[in-house]
C-alpha cells in the first residue's frame, strides 16, 4: 500500500536531519502505528502520506502510484482513496455533524449512498445524539470523533490519523478504538500517527518508531481474529 | 458543494437581489435604447417602402410623345425597375382602393380632377427609394412636370437617426457588459471566499477541479437567468406599449424579427455571461494545478506550516 524510500529531509528547527535516509513498507490491510516524540517528524510523514506535501527527496510510492509523477487528476484520484485526519482537524464549524461527514463523500461524488453511509458512520463512533448539532457546539473529544469518522467515513482503502487517539477521553478512546479496528478488519489499511502504540488486535500489523531521522520497525505481526468483544485493549 | 450551489445565494438574499437588479438595468438600459431605435427604424423604413415615387405631369399641354420620352429617361435610371403611366381613370380607380367610394365621393373627387402620372418602382427597396427621391425631384423643373410626390426629410432624418441610436446602444451594451462582468465576478468571488473551507476540505478529500468550480458557474448562471428574465420581461412589456403607440402614430405596423430578438438577448445572453464569468471567477480564485502547488515539504511545512497544515494540518 505504501512503499517509502530514502526519504531524506533537514530538520526546519536545528541542526540534523528530520529525515535521514528513511525506507519502509506498508502491505496493504496492515494497521500502523507509526509512534515518536515531539517534532520527531510524525506530523510531516502524515503531510506526505496523505497528499497534503510533497518532496523531491526520497520515493513515495502510495497505492501503487509513484507521488512525484502524478497528474493533477491522477492525484485527486489518489486522494479519494485516502481518509486523514490532521492533528488540528479543519472542520466546518458552523455545520453539523452529518454536513461535516458528508464532505468526503461529496468529494468523490457518491451523493446517493451518501446517507446511508454517513448513518453508518454515524452508527459506528456513536455520533448519532450529536449529528444534528453545529460542530462548534461539541466538545473538543467530539470533534476529534467527528474528524477521525470524517476520515473513515465512504471506506477509503488508507486511513490517516495524524495525533492518533490522543485527546480523547476514556469513553471516546473505546469507541474510536473499536470502530478503527472494524474498517481494520474490513480491509482497510489504518496508520496512526501517536506517541503510543494502539495496535490491532486481529489481523496485519505494524509499529515503526520515529527516531534521530529513522524509522525503526518495533514490531510486524499477523494476529488472531478480533474476539466476540471487538478486541479492545483495555 | 455539500449544501445545494443557490443555496449561498439564498445566505446573501439582499445581495443576491441588489446584484441581480444592477444586472437587469445593464441589460436593460442599451436594450430599451436599441429596441427604441429598432423601432422607429423599422416604421420609418415601412413608411418609405409603402411609398412609390410619383412624376405628376401637366393636366393641359403635353404631347403624347413627350410623355412617352420622359418614361423611356426615367425607366433608363439605374434604380428604376419601371415606370409605369398612370392614367386620369387608373388614378381614380387606385384612389378610391385606397380611401373607399364614399370618400371620394364625399370629397368629390372626379376623373377629370386626376392627372396623368408616372409611377415609379425602385429597383432596391427602401435605399432605393432614397436615392431615387434624390434624383426625380429635380424633374419638377421641367414644364410638363407638375409635381414630384418624394417622401418628407423628416422621415429619412428619422431612420437616419434611428441607425445612430442602435449604433451608440451597441457601444453603450460593450460597456455595460464589462461593468456587468466585474459586478458578478466580485460578487461570485465572495460567495466563494466564504466557503474557502468547505473548498480546501473538498480539495483534501479528492474533488475534482470541476466539481470545485461547478457550483460557481451555476450561480453564475441562476443569477444571469434571473436578470435576464427580468430584463426580457421588462423589454417584451415595453416594447408592446411602444409597439402599439407608433403604429397609431405611423400607421404601419412594425414588428421586425430582430426586435424581438433583441427584446429575448438579455434572457439568453445573461445566463451565459453568467456561465462565463463564473467559470472564470472560479478558476481564478482556485490554486495554481495541485500536483505543482503541494507546499515542498523542506521549504513550506516544518512544522505547522503550510496552507494546508496552517488550516487544519500537521502540528
Amino acid at each position: 500500500m505504501i512503499s517509502c524510500y530514502n526519504l531524506s529531509l533537514p530538520h526546519p528547527r536545528r541542526d540534523g536531519a528530520l529525515f535521514d535516509e528513511a525506507s519502509f513498507e506498508v502491505e496493504a490491510g496492515t494497521w500502523v502505528d507509526v509512534t515518536g516524540e515531539s517534532s520527531s517528524g510524525k506530523s510531516v510523514l502524515f503531510e506526505l502520506l496523505s497528499l497534503r506535501a510533497r518532496t523531491s527527496q526520497g520515493t513515495f510510492i502510495v497505492a501503487g502510484r509513484t507521488l512525484a509523477r502524478l497528474s493533477r487528476r491522477k492525484l485527486e484520484a489518489l486522494r479519494r482513496r485516502i481518509g486523514a485526519c490532521a492533528q488540528r482537524p479543519m472542520l466546518l464549524d458552523g455545520r453539523t455533524v452529518t454536513e461535516n461527514l458528508l464532505v468526503p463523500l461529496v468529494a468523490r461524488g457518491e451523493t446517493r449512498s451518501a446517507a446511508r453511509k454517513v448513518d453508518a458512520m454515524l452508527e459506528a463512533f456513536e455520533l448519532e445524539a450529536v449529528k444534528s448539532l453545529p460542530v462548534h457546539a461539541l466538545t473538543e473529544s467530539e470533534r476529534r470523533v467527528v474528524a477521525i469518522a470524517r476520515a473513515c467515513v465512504g471506506e477509503p482503502e488508507l486511513i490517516l490519523i495524524d495525533g492518533g487517539l490522543d485527546g480523547l477521553d476514556a469513553a471516546w478512546r473505546q469507541r474510536v478504538k473499536q470502530a478503527l479496528r472494524r474498517l481494520h478488519l474490513d480491509g482497510a489499511t489504518v496508520v496512526l500517527f501517536s506517541r503510543e502504540v494502539v495496535g490491532p488486535v486481529s489481523g496485519r500489523g505494524a509499529a515503526f518508531r520515529l527516531e534521530q531521522g529513522r524509522l525503526e520497525t518495533l514490531e510486524r505481526s499477523v494476529h488472531a481474529p478480533m474476539p466476540e468483544d471487538g478486541g479492545l485493549r483495555r | 458543494m455539500i449544501r445545494p450551489a443557490v443555496d449561498a445565494l439564498k445566505a446573501r438574499r439582499f445581495e443576491t437581489l441588489a446584484v441581480t437588479l444592477l444586472l437587469s438595468l445593464a441589460a436593460m438600459l442599451p436594450g430599451a435604447l436599441a429596441i427604441s431605435g429598432a423601432n422607429a427604424h423599422a416604421h420609418a423604413s415601412g413608411w418609405l417602402e409603402a411609398y412609390q415615387p410619383v412624376i405628376y405631369l401637366e393636366p393641359e399641354g403635353v404631347a403624347q410623345a413627350q410623355v412617352q420620352a420622359l418614361r423611356a429617361e426615367v425607366e433608363a435610371m439605374p434604380m428604376v425597375r419601371t415606370a409605369r403611366l398612370r392614367a386620369p381613370d387608373q388614378a381614380l380607380e387606385e384612389l378610391r382602393a385606397k380611401l373607399g367610394p364614399e370618400r371620394v365621393q364625399q370629397l368629390g373627387l372626379s376623373e377629370a380632377m386626376m392627372p396623368t402620372s408616372l409611377v415609379l418602382e425602385p429597383m432596391v427597396p427602401l435605399h432605393g427609394h432614397i436615392q431615387l427621391a434624390a434624383r426625380v425631384s429635380g424633374l419638377e423643373a421641367r414644364e410638363m412636370v407638375h409635381a414630384v410626390d418624394v417622401p418628407s426629410a423628416s422621415a429619412l432624418r428619422l431612420m437616419e437617426a434611428a441607425r445612430a441610436t442602435v449604433m451608440l446602444s451597441g457601444l453603450i451594451v460593450l460597456l455595460l457588459t464589462l461593468v456587468a462582468t466585474v459586478l458578478l465576478a466580485t460578487f461570485l468571488r465572495r460567495l466563494r471566499d466564504d466557503e474557502r473551507d468547505e473548498i480546501a476540505l473538498l480539495e483534501m478529500f479528492g474533488a475534482s477541479r470541476s466539481d470545485l468550480v461547478r457550483p460557481t458557474m451555476l450561480r453564475g448562471a441562476a443569477l444571469g437567468l434571473c436578470a435576464g428574465l427580468l430584463a426580457s420581461g421588462s423589454l417584451l412589456m415595453g416594447q408592446l406599449m411602444v409597439g402599439r403607440w407608433a403604429a397609431l402614430i405611423s400607421g404601419v405596423a412594425a414588428s421586425t424579427l430582430w426586435i424581438w430578438a433583441l427584446v429575448l438577448s438579455p434572457l439568453i445572453l445573461l445566463p451565459v455571461l453568467g456561465l462565463f464569468v463564473g467559470r472564470l471567477s472560479a478558476r481564478r480564485a482556485m490554486r495554481p494545478p495541485t500536483d505543482s502547488s503541494l507546499p515542498e515539504v523542506r521549504c513550506a511545512l516544518g512544522f505547522g506550516g503550510g496552507r494546508l497544515a496552517q488550516s487544519g494540518g500537521a502540528a
